[in-house]
């Protein structure tokens, strides 16, 4: 189903009813369309209070679902096209990431006709570099599987970075820098705009050669937009949205990709609190801001440059904090270098 | 213990073939998990929810959800009954599911109403729970839905 530029709700719910409806003997289905309007997705664990900042949503007129697909929120627009692959669950069994990495190939391959050197970077990430430029998520609803995912024309970082609920300024710099330095776009890869019905096209040749099917245009099934309509009602109950479902965090993450993640962790020494705004980059800090009771003066920044690249590994971090210790004769008889180093492992 | 290739499955266990959840009898109550190819499957399990204790649960039906990298799946009930205890370790640390899947990942324990009944079409015992996995890795892999050397 190629449904082009659809209202925000029906990005979401469409796939969602037509995963009831492979469940009850439909064809695998797969679905390409864009929302004609800005929305903010959550999870379907997702505690919206603390991941969304739903006043300025509904103050700027931004709508709010969740979906039924793991993940974190995400800020979403007609600049990037969703492709939904439903199939039933007997032709998706077993490990999650194979059935990911087979059924990725297909945009990653759009990715690829584009002149974009992307790859799959498991679970169920596209990357170009280390920089992401797809993401998607999967779920077993009712009888079927459903991967969906996006081909990302252009971003806008600010708006993304605006909707997230985040503990301090701090938190939403670090935020906005890691997305640009890790989120990436056609636009940004080209220099260009790409045609939105060539992208189409390829995504609908190339999950056809990868999954070896022939697929003719379709709609929904009568069954498919019955279900819909009570999809859609769902999806505006106060009762589904706020359902609270993930267990809350004393840390406050914002993953960028797959092994990127900007957290804001503290710690209570005896001589007061630490807190630190960390970049957690493949198993590596690629950058630290730290604050706190504790007076170090212009060291502090020597410590930040000097924890940059270090591992989350208790020694090689112990190491580290009582070099700068040791160098600049601290004494802070409260806070030890251990404080820190706990610290900085509770984002890892 | 019943073993398939890389897989372990205590042969005292029962075991929903579809879904990979197995139930322990434990003095007329049941205790219910996700088995090793289940868990495997999904990856490390980051989040998982589940219906309080009291309420009721249907064979069949979601009594949880888990999250799994970017994956949800339900988990459903083995038997019909009401949610006698719920695991607070495993809500807390979901990867136990991964590290002991049929000890310290344990989910619920159910308080069941039609234990006899429900557990006809679950497999038990060493012998029917190789023949089941068995069959079950050949045709995944038939399907091309497991790599071959997995």
């Amino acid at each position: 189903m190629e449904l082009g530029g659809v209202e925000p709700l029906h990005s979401q719910t469409i796939y969602h009813a037509v995963c009831h409806g492979v469940s009850s003997g439909a064809p695998d289905t797969l679905i390409i369309l864009h929302p004609g309007a800005p929305y903010v997705c959550i999870g379907y664990h997702q505690e919206l209070d603390k991941e969304v900042d739903v006043a300025y949503c509904e103050r700027s007129g931004i709508p709010i679902y969740r979906r039924q697909v793991g993940g974190g929120a995400v800020y979403l627009d007609s600049d990037q096209i969703f492709f939904q692959l439903v199939v039933h669950r007997d032709r998706a069994r077993g490990p999650v990431e194979q059935f990911a990495a087979r059924v990725l190939e297909a945009p990653v391959r759009t990715y690829r006709q584009l002149g974009i050197d992307a790859y799959h970077r498991p679970v169920n990430d596209i990357c170009v570099g280390d920089r992401k430029i797809s993401g998607t998520g999967m779920a077993r609803i009712e009888e079927a599987v459903v991967l969906v995912g996006n081909i990302i024309f252009d971003f806008n970082y600010d708006a993304m970075v605006r909707v997230l609920q985040v503990s301090s300024e701090k938190l939403r710099d670090k935020v906005y820098s890691s997305l640009r330095q890790y989120l990436t776009t056609t636009k940004r890869e080209l220099g260009r705009d790409v045609p939105r019905d060539e992208v189409q096209r390829s995504l609908v040749r190339n999950f056809s050669d990868v999954l070896s099917a022939e697929f003719s245009s379709g709609d929904l099934t009568d069954y498919e937009v019955q279900k819909l309509k009570a999809l859609d009602r769902l999806f505006l109950s106060k009762q589904w949205l706020y359902s609270a479902d993930r267990r809350s965090s004393a840390v406050r993450a914002v993953k960028i990709r797959d092994g990127a993640v900007v957290s804001e962790v503290e710690h209570k020494s005896r001589g007061g609190l630490i807190r630190m705004t960390l970049s957690r980059v493949d198993g590596k800090i690629a950058d630290v801001a730290i604050s706190g009771d504790f007076l170090l003066g212009d060291h502090l920044d020597e410590l930040e440059q000097q924890l940059r690249g270090k591992r989350f590994v208790e020694a090689e971090l112990a190491r580290t904090v009582n070099s700068f210790y040791r160098a600049h004769d601290v004494k802070m008889p409260l806070t030890e270098p251990m404080d820190f180093v706990h610290c900085i492992l509770k984002a890892s | 213990m019943a073993q398939v290739e890389k897989y372990y499955l205590p042969d005292d266990f029962y075991y929903d073939r579809k879904e990979h959840v197995w139930a322990r009898i434990e003095n007329g109550r049941v205790r219910v998990g996700i088995d090793m190819f289940a868990q495997q499957s999904a990856g490390t399990i980051a989040y998982i929810k589940m219906l309080p204790v009291g309420r009721t649960v249907r064979k069949g039906r979601a009594f949880g959800s888990i999250e799994a990298g970017k994956y949800i799946g339900p988990v459903k009930s083995p038997v019909n009954g009401r949610l006698a205890e719920v695991n607070q370790n495993v809500l807390d640390t979901p990867k136990l599911i991964n590290d002991d899947p049929y000890g310290e990942g344990w989910l619920v324990v159910i308080e069941p109403s039609n234990l006899e009944e429900d557990l006809t079409d679950l497999v038990h015992g060493a012998e029917e729970i190789e023949v089941w996995l068995e069959a079950e890795l050949k045709e995944y892999r038939e399907k091309g839905l497991i790599e071959e050397d997995d």
